[in-house]
């Protein structure tokens, strides 16, 4: 569990690309936002794997957000038949139901509609304001933190010395609390 | 001071400083790191910046640490992974290879146990994914209701599958292979899903035909007869009536007809007076004016009196009359109720072979009963998959959203185009051949009706089907369906309550058309023949069970025809003729005349011994109305000799004073005359003339 815990900590505090977090984030909000067991959630979060994308932080936030789903599910449905109803796109959609594999996406549920369009308008603003956060994090608050006095004592506690102790190989963290 | 022999390939040219900041710096993240990698850098005389040579071990190693970290920080992908998918999925196609039809026979049989909601078994699924061939030896779907039966089976059968479709979605097959499809067989094991809810039971409907008999006309039910239908006869109004008439002329006849005798009597000193008057003997005309007016006033007494007897004693006579009159109603009064009596005896016995149409009724409804079953699972089966519609109003949100279908441009979610059975050959005497055609799961997007077609000859029998489904329409029948069998074993068993079908054997034609409309009504015609038949029925009434068998015997061939209409699972009419049923009319029709003659024969018996036990009370009441009726006409005879004696006497005076009127005027006028002759002979005769003197008359 602690080790479980560092290697969230280590991934928010190293030297990989902030931009994996932000990634992670934005992408967790975006398969909280898709109803899951169809092609598309499945897609994405099968993507997530071979993208530069923090896994543990996109499954933190997953489970954490997973939850609050529910309530914003009647705002998607609504957004979704607004979508999949408008008489605009109907040819549209029919053209992309009658594709290949494109049924299995369930793209013509309200809920997956909703959550999709949903997710794609708020991923890049989450994505860009997360990696602002996280550099924020790294460069400034973490150094300002290590320094102070605070800190350095809690440093010396057991627990915080284990948890150091397993963050030890990151060896950015480590010297950042050391 | 120690010189790096693995200096990484990143760091080791030197670099200029827009290089530096952009790939080197930018590359770490952490402000330390940062701060670190600007001392290990020192700039060289062309100004472009190059690893210290005089790190030490430490600061080497965390140079290189950062070094392999800026590498790993570039690009998006990571490519490790990307070839472990690509071995998972390698692995993917052997598993698929080895284990896809295990897969597939579990997900087929959940899909199918979830909407049959029974046990059910794929065996032999084999699926090749690049023909498209789909194949199994036997399906079997349990009855959910009857968890020992099967609801169909399905047996070896291939489908080929168009691979494109089916990744867009759609089940399309244009050809279709399917063998020994049966309903209704006998399963080794209970095909109840744990958890499902018990079946119904279908023995717990009752039954239709409880209470079938045949009217039963005993003679000694006769009386029963006549007392169930007592209060709706005439005959006791009719007898009540003559006892009130008799009684009151009865009672009141006697004293009336005392006061005018009594009346009569007091008359008759008058009359005997009158009577005694010698007119002959009156010689002058003051006693016969006397004697007249006497009498005069005599008879206008005794008519007055005789009129108000006559009157009386003509109304006695005629309420005599009338009480006696009303003794003759009571003759008519039994014709009158024998022939109600009869009619009902003739209502009671109308149909006596309708419960035979009740027998066909049932078999049929059964077998309705089982129709309408598949037809409400399929209604179930189809709500349970139904979906929006991209024009329909919005829908209201429900966990898991609302599935907005577009219409297939192509092909329908489900196709098969032509699918066709065939087992054997004609000549060998087994044949079976059956056709399918555009089944799908969008009709109107194929515009075609569904249509199937089976033949089946086995040992002489043949069967033949044609069904059309015109799905494809909004209106018009849902379903057309006929059947032609020959030469069909019929073994028929059933019970139906008290009634059962004991045998109907023999070889039989069947033949029928069907159509079903949109609001469920099935409307259909069948004619059956069945040849040297053996027709075994038990009711409960011996008498029935022997004319049908009997009937039965004496026909060569029974031939049935029946128009039906069925709403629900229920018969809602049926009209039908058939030959037995005119044998055992006939039979049941000889049985119930004799029977009602000997019924009739008692009734009658019955009514006329209820008329006799009334005159007998009456008759000495009605005698002596009669008497008194004879009375009342005797008196009134004495009424009428009384006032014609009076008038006769009358009269007779009258003529004598008339006579002895005119007799004194003779007398004085012959008197006057000589006494006018004397004169003219006294007095003196010259010139007178004599035809000239006025003469007396």
């Amino acid at each position: 569990m602690i080790g479980w815990i560092a290697k969230i900590i280590a991934g928010l505090y190293s030297n990989r690309k902030p931009a994996e977090v932000a990634a992670a984030l934005s992408t967790a909000l975006l398969l909280t936002f898709l109803p899951g067991a169809n092609l598309l959630w499945l897609t994405i979060f099968v993507a997530m794997f071979f993208l530069r994308v923090n896994h543990a932080v996109a499954l933190l936030a997953l489970a954490l957000l997973a939850p609050f789903s529910a309530a914003a599910d009647p705002l998607l449905h609504n957004l979704g038949h607004t979508i999949l109803t408008h008489p605009a796109l109907a040819d549209f959609f029919t053209a992309l139901y009658n594709q290949p594999l494109m049924p299995f996406t369930r793209f013509n549920n309200t809920l997956v509609m909703g959550g999709l369009l949903a997710g794609a308008i708020v991923w890049f603003p989450v994505f860009l304001l997360s990696r602002a956060a996280v550099m924020t994090f790294r460069l400034h608050l973490v150094p300002a933190l290590a320094s102070s006095k605070p800190v350095r004592a809690l440093v010396k506690l057991p627990l915080v010395a284990r948890l150091t102790g397993a963050t030890r190989h990151w060896a950015a963290v480590y010297q950042a609390l050391r | 001071m120690a010189t790096p022999r693995n200096t990484p390939r990143l760091l080791r040219k030197p670099l200029s400083e827009k290089t530096f900041r952009k790939k080197i710096v930018k590359g770490v993240y952490l402000a330390h790191d940062r701060s670190f990698l600007e001392t290990v850098f020192e700039r060289d005389q062309r100004n472009r910046f190059r690893l210290r040579q005089d790190l030490s071990e430490k600061e080497h190693k965390r140079v290189v640490a950062l070094a392999k970290q800026i590498k790993k920080n570039r690009g998006s992908l990571k490519t490790g992974r990307i070839a472990a998918l690509a071995l998972v999925i390698g692995a993917a196609i052997v598993f698929n290879v080895l284990f896809k039809n295990a897969v597939l026979t579990r997900a087929g049989e959940r899909a199918l146990q979830t909407a049959f909601e029974a046990r059910c078994e794929i065996r032999d699924l084999d699926l090749r994914l690049l023909s498209g061939t789909l194949s199994f030896s036997a399906v079997t779907v349990a009855d959910r209701d009857r968890p020992l039966r099967n609801l169909f089976e399905i047996g070896p059968s291939t489908i080929d599958i168009d691979l494109l479709e089916l990744l867009k979605g759609n089940f399309v097959a244009h050809t279709l292979s399917v063998q020994n499809i049966r309903w209704n067989t006998e399963r080794a094991d209970s095909g109840r899903l744990e958890g499902a809810p018990p079946s119904r039971d279908p023995a717990a409907r009752p039954s239709a035909l409880e209470g079938i008999s045949i009217p039963a006309l005993s003679p000694e039910d006769a009386r029963a007869f006549l007392m169930q239908h007592f209060e709706q006869l005439s005959l006791p109004l009719v007898i009540e009536d003559v006892e009130q008439q008799l009684s009151k002329a009865a009672h009141e006849l006697p004293l009336r007809l005392e006061a005018n005798v009594a009346r009569l009597d007091q008359l008759s000193a008058s009359v005997e007076r009158a009577a005694a008057i010698q007119v002959q003997q009156i010689d002058n005309i003051e006693t016969a004016i006397t004697t007249y007016r006497e009498l005069e006033t005599l008879a206008e007494e005794i008519q007055s009196t005789v009129r108000a007897a006559e009157s009386e004693l003509s109304q006695l006579s005629r309420q005599a009359a009338m009480a006696v009159e009303t003794w003759d109603e009571l003759a008519d009064a039994i014709t009158s109720d024998l022939d109600y009596l009869t009619d009902r005896i003739t209502d009671v016995t109308a149909d006596p072979t309708a419960f035979l149409m009740q027998i066909v009724s049932e078999l049929l409804q059964q077998q309705f009963a089982d129709f309408f079953r598949y037809r409400e699972r399929a209604q179930e089966i189809a709500a349970r998959l139904r979906s929006g519609e991209p024009g329909e109003p919005r829908s209201p949100f429900r966990p898991g959203g609302v599935d907005v279908v577009y219409p297939s441009v192509t092909w329908p979610r489900f196709y098969m185009g032509l699918t066709s059975i065939s087992f054997g050959s004609e000549e060998s005497g087994l044949f079976q051949a059956g056709t399918l055609r555009e089944i799908s799961s969008s009709p109107r997007l194929v515009g075609k009706p569904t249509t199937a077609e089976l033949r089946t000859l086995r040992d002489g029998q043949e069967h033949r089907l044609d069904a059309l489904l015109a799905l494809h329409h909004y209106s018009g029948d849902l379903m057309q369906l006929a059947y032609r069998g020959h030469n069909l074993p019929l073994d028929l068993h059933a019970s139906f309550g008290e009634v059962s079908l004991r045998e109907l054997s023999g070889p039989a034609a069947f033949s029928t058309t069907m159509s079903l409309d949109r609001d469920g009504t099935v409307r259909g015609r069948a004619d059956v023949t069945v040849s040297d038949p053996t027709f075994t029925l038990a009711t409960g009434v011996e008498i029935i069970d022997r004319i049908i068998a009997d009937a039965a015997a004496r026909s060569d061939t029974i031939g049935a025809q029946f128009d039906y209409v069925a709403r629900g699972d229920r018969i809602t009419s049926l009209s039908g003729s058939t030959t037995l049923d005119q044998h055992v009319a006939a039979g049941v029709r000889d049985y119930v005349e004799q029977q009602r003659s000997a019924f009739e024969a008692r009734l009658r018996q019955e009514v006329n011994q209820l008329a006799a036990q009334a005159r007998s009370r009456l008759e000495p009441l009605h005698n002596r109305v009669t008497r008194l009726h004879g009375e009342a006409g005797a008196q009134l005879q004495r009424a009428h000799a009384y006032r014609g004696t009076v008038e006769d006497q009358l009269a007779a005076v009258d003529r004598r004073v008339a006579e002895l009127q005119t007799a004194a005027e003779r007398r004085a006028r012959e008197q006057a005359q000589r006494q006018l002759e004397r004169a003219l002979e006294d007095m003196p005769r010259p010139g007178i003339d004599a035809e000239r003197i006025p003469r007396f008359r």
